[in-house]
């Protein structure tokens, strides 16, 4: 087995995809360690949805290789396909088949199927048997699509935005399942969304993209104690704040978010000429929209 | 694989028992009130496109569907090799076009009395819609601008007049043909081009074959504007009439005139007296068809049927009898034989046709070597019967149910009234255009006309005036050329365009290959070699490894081929950045 080799379950060497004039990925060097729920998170265009395609061999690489299972994930064989699941935001399912049948399908076409998560999601959406998938609810259609896709036992299972159009209950349930069913089964979840107080509660390990490129790998923790937040009274003209990625003013103060500046960073401000800095509490969802806004900027200027 | 395939004809049921009832029903109404299996050929050509369009549609809706909603990643993503799913998909969609179209003509078949060779009318209907199916999966997944093309793969291989084992052998080679394109094109990445040779090649040449047909098309447009334009000016070309502006002597001027004029215009030539009885002449053209052969497919059934109006009866040529079999009109009724002895009843007429005959003008039957007549009481005549190793071309009439006047074939023309006379002629019958005859003062003048093959310039214009004296011999008056009408260069403008496809579409329709001159051939290399270069130089901007391949492609194609490399290749995406950081 190719992917005896690797300890890890996704890796990519300078990946990079073009669209035309416009890329989507670029020089993309990532490996992603089998087992955990991986969020992959990054802005509209950033290259999540790319990346995944790329991975699951459904558009081929511009750059750079990418393999998956050991795989090269261009020319990946059937038998790791199978050990591949996929979700879309849409939650593609043949809408002329009954759940029944859906699952009668794929219980044959897949040769690792297991019937109890199947009925365990089920049974979580309210799932019923005799109804048209087409007529199904949206909440309901992606919790079919993660029971069929739990249900393969696959070593990979990757998600493209699930939740997306969810109601909040749906929402709840897609993710508590993802997080009970999934972790149990020691597959490697790597899922994109928007939703960042979800990807908070449930990612093991953030994957944030800006402009087709890695920006930070590492738990969520991790990347939040990178990023602090300071209110400041007055700042000199023309002082650059180191590391800066975001700065707003709110009544008459100027919030800054800063990436990567330690302990010290409030008493260099002050040598700076800045007066009356106190640091902020930032949420997690906060810090990582200022980073999505502001390193794309930082790093270009 | 069979999971997929029992899912996908699950999915088209209740469509298929619906579409399977009523074929049965429309072939049912037709056998119940006319005669399914002796159809015209308009009728088989609309039955054939029926079936063409239930396979493409089944085609585009099955495959389309999984695209449409966007869930081709869900058909595609599972451990299944790609060629496999499709294959799941093709066996459905077999199954189901079995049971909606086979089916119910076998059932027919059997419930209407018809020939053995009928039963194979089932399966090749099966494989026509497996063919057009094959279609609508290429279409609804290759990107390309010209993925179009592969409608014109049937036709491509249709071209000749086939037997009935060379039909079954020609509908699986083109299955197979059908099979490499949608295989290749069924793949993860929808939006890259077809990229094994195989499948770029089995697409590029009906391409090539398409755009050299429109491209000299085009030239003949422009050739003959240009020509009105010359004779009367830019304003005038609506009031053209293009025929009287062949020049005098050239094939195109002959073909354009009445039979009685061309030959007047031949006496002229000949410098003789252009004087005859017009209105006695006659003439003959060759039909150019294939001749009618025992067990051959009902598509290439001609004047199968005799109706006898004074008993109602209507006669069907049997091919198992080789008889005609008669039934009464209204009722269907089995009513007797019609053979070389006539008509009979009761006992199976031990006397049979040795050929295929064909049903002429309602009174007569010609078959490859004979000529009958047929009476009102049903009586069967022989007229004619050609040397063994003649084959009848055609048969002229003075009127309906007058003894035949002449008869052609293949070596000579027989004239039968008011004696009997063979004057072989030479040269191919497939390059003669027409025989003409008419009487005068007791003589008779014969006037061939060769040149139907000559626009490629592989056989000779010509026209062979003779004269058969009082005495009944034939002699030749004058063998005078014909001059061809357009420059060289527009009667071989598909060898200028594409030399190779040109001399290869000749050699696989076997006739004569093209014998241009040297300025064409010239012509021709210097603009495949340009056409090479341009290729070559696009690739190279493009980036395309495949470059030398289209290049040496466009060297054998010309231009067609250029163009094709420039409709099948997508353009390059080259990078905009330097990828290290």
């Amino acid at each position: 087995m190719n992917d005896a080799r690797s300890d890890f379950a996704i890796e990519t060497q300078r990946l990079s995809r073009f669209y035309g004039d416009r890329y989507a990925l670029r020089d993309l060097t990532l490996a992603v360690p089998r087992g955990g729920v991986h969020a992959l998170v990054g802005r509209n265009g950033a290259g999540k949805t790319t990346l995944l395609r790329v991975l699951l061999g459904f558009v081929g690489p511009s750059g750079g290789t990418s393999r998956v299972l050991g795989e090269d994930s261009a020319t990946l064989s059937a038998e790791v396909r199978g050990r591949i699941a996929y979700g879309t935001e849409e939650h593609a399912l043949p809408g002329w088949m009954t759940v029944a049948s859906l699952r009668a399908l794929h219980a044959r076409t897949y040769p690792r199927w297991d019937e109890g998560a199947y009925g365990e999601v089920a049974r979580r959406f309210h799932l019923p048997d005799a109804r048209r998938v087409s007529h199904l609810s949206n909440g309901q259609r992606a919790g079919l699509a993660l029971a069929l896709a739990l249900a393969q036992s696959p070593d990979i299972l990757l998600l493209d935005d699930p939740t997306l159009g969810l109601d909040p209950v749906a929402r709840q349930t897609f993710v508590e399942t993802l997080l009970f069913v999934g972790k149990r089964d020691e597959t490697t979840v790597i899922y994109s969304s928007h939703d960042l107080d979800e990807v908070e509660r449930v990612a093991d390990d953030v994957i944030i993209l800006v402009d087709g490129g890695l920006a930070a790998f590492a738990p969520p923790d991790q990347i939040h104690a990178r990023i602090s937040a300071w209110i400041l009274d007055d700042l000199p003209e023309g002082c650059a704040i180191p590391g800066l990625l975001q700065a707003r003013n709110i009544e008459g103060q100027t919030q800054i978010v800063v990436l990567d500046q330690g302990a010290d960073f409030g008493s260099r401000l002050e040598a700076l000429g800045a007066r009356g800095l106190t640091p902020w509490p930032l949420g997690f969802d906060r810090a990582i929209n200022a980073f999505l806004s502001g390193y794309g900027t930082r790093r270009d200027s | 694989m069979r999971p997929l395939l029992e899912a996908e004809i699950l999915r088209f049921r209740t469509a298929a028992l619906a579409g399977a009832a009523a074929h049965a029903a429309i072939l049912g109404a037709i056998g119940t009130f006319g005669d399914l299996f002796t159809a015209s050929g308009e009728s088989v050509v609309l039955g054939i496109v029926c079936y063409a369009l239930l396979g493409l549609l089944l085609g585009v809706y099955q495959v389309g569907s999984y695209r449409r909603l966007g869930a081709f990643s869900y058909l595609i993503h599972r451990p299944l090799a790609p060629a496999r799913i499709l294959l799941a998909l093709t066996g459905a969609a077999a199954v189901l076009l079995s049971f909606v179209a086979l089916l119910p003509l076998l059932v027919a078949a059997v419930i209407f009395p018809t020939d053995t060779r009928n039963l194979l009318v089932a399966p090749l209907v099966l494989g026509i819609c497996l063919a057009f199916y094959l279609i609508g999966v290429f279409l609804v997944l290759n990107p390309s601008r010209a993925r179009f093309a592969a409608l014109l793969v049937p036709g491509v291989l249709l071209l000749g007049d086939v037997s009935t084992g060379g039909a079954f052998l020609t509908i699986g080679g083109v299955l197979l043909w059908l099979w490499i394109l949608a295989a290749a094109a069924f793949k993860p990445d929808l939006s890259t081009h077809l990229d094994r040779p195989l499948p770029i090649s089995a697409l590029a040449l009906p391409t090539q074959l398409v755009l050299l047909k429109g491209l000299s098309l085009a030239l003949v447009f422009i050739y003959s504007l240009g020509v009105a334009a010359s004779e009367v000016g830019w304003r005038n070309i609506p009031a053209f009439g293009w025929n009287d502006h062949f020049p005098e002597d050239t094939l195109h001027r002959l073909e354009y005139l009445s039979g009685g004029e061309a030959l007047a215009s031949a006496l002229r030539r000949a410098g003789l007296n252009p004087q005859f009885d017009a209105n006695a002449a006659f003439e003959l053209s060759p039909g150019h068809r294939e001749p009618q052969r025992r067990g051959q497919l009902m598509i290439h059934d001609r004047g199968h049927t005799f109706n006898d109006q004074a008993r109602s009866l209507r006669f069907t040529f049997s091919h198992d009898l080789m008889l005609f079999t008669g039934r009464v009109r209204r009722t269907g009724q089995a009513a007797g034989w019609l053979g070389p002895g006539g008509y009979a009843e009761g006992e199976l007429p031990r006397i049979r046709f040795e050929e295929v005959p064909e049903v002429v003008d309602g009174h007569h039957l010609v078959s490859l070597r004979r000529v009958y007549s047929v009476s009102g009481r049903l009586a069967v005549a022989p007229v004619f019967e050609a040397p063994a190793n003649e084959a009848i071309v055609a048969v002229v009439f003075p009127e309906a149910g007058i003894e035949p006047a002449a008869v052609l074939t293949d070596r000579a023309l027989h004239i039968l009234a008011p004696r009997r006379l063979a004057i072989p002629f030479e040269g191919d019958v497939r390059n003669l255009s027409r025989a003409i005859v008419a009487p005068r003062e007791g003589e008779l003048l014969v006037l061939f006309i060769f040149g139907a093959e000559s626009d490629q310039d592989g056989a000779p214009a010509s026209q062979t005036l003779g004269l058969v004296d009082r005495a009944g011999h034939y002699r030749k008056v004058a063998e005078m050329p014909l001059r061809q009408g357009p420059p060289a260069w527009m009667r071989h403008r598909s060898v200028l365009l594409a030399p190779a496809l040109a001399f290869a579409t000749e050699a696989a329709l076997r006739r004569p290959l093209p014998n241009p001159s040297l300025a064409v051939v010239l012509g021709a290399v210097l603009l495949s070699l340009i056409s090479a270069a341009l290729t070559g130089f696009v690739a190279r901007r493009r980036r395309l490894a495949s470059g030398w391949a289209w290049s040496l492609a466009a060297l054998l194609a010309g231009l067609p081929g250029f163009l094709t490399f420039l409709l099948l290749t997508p353009r390059a995406e080259p990078p905009r950045m330097p990828l290290g950081r």
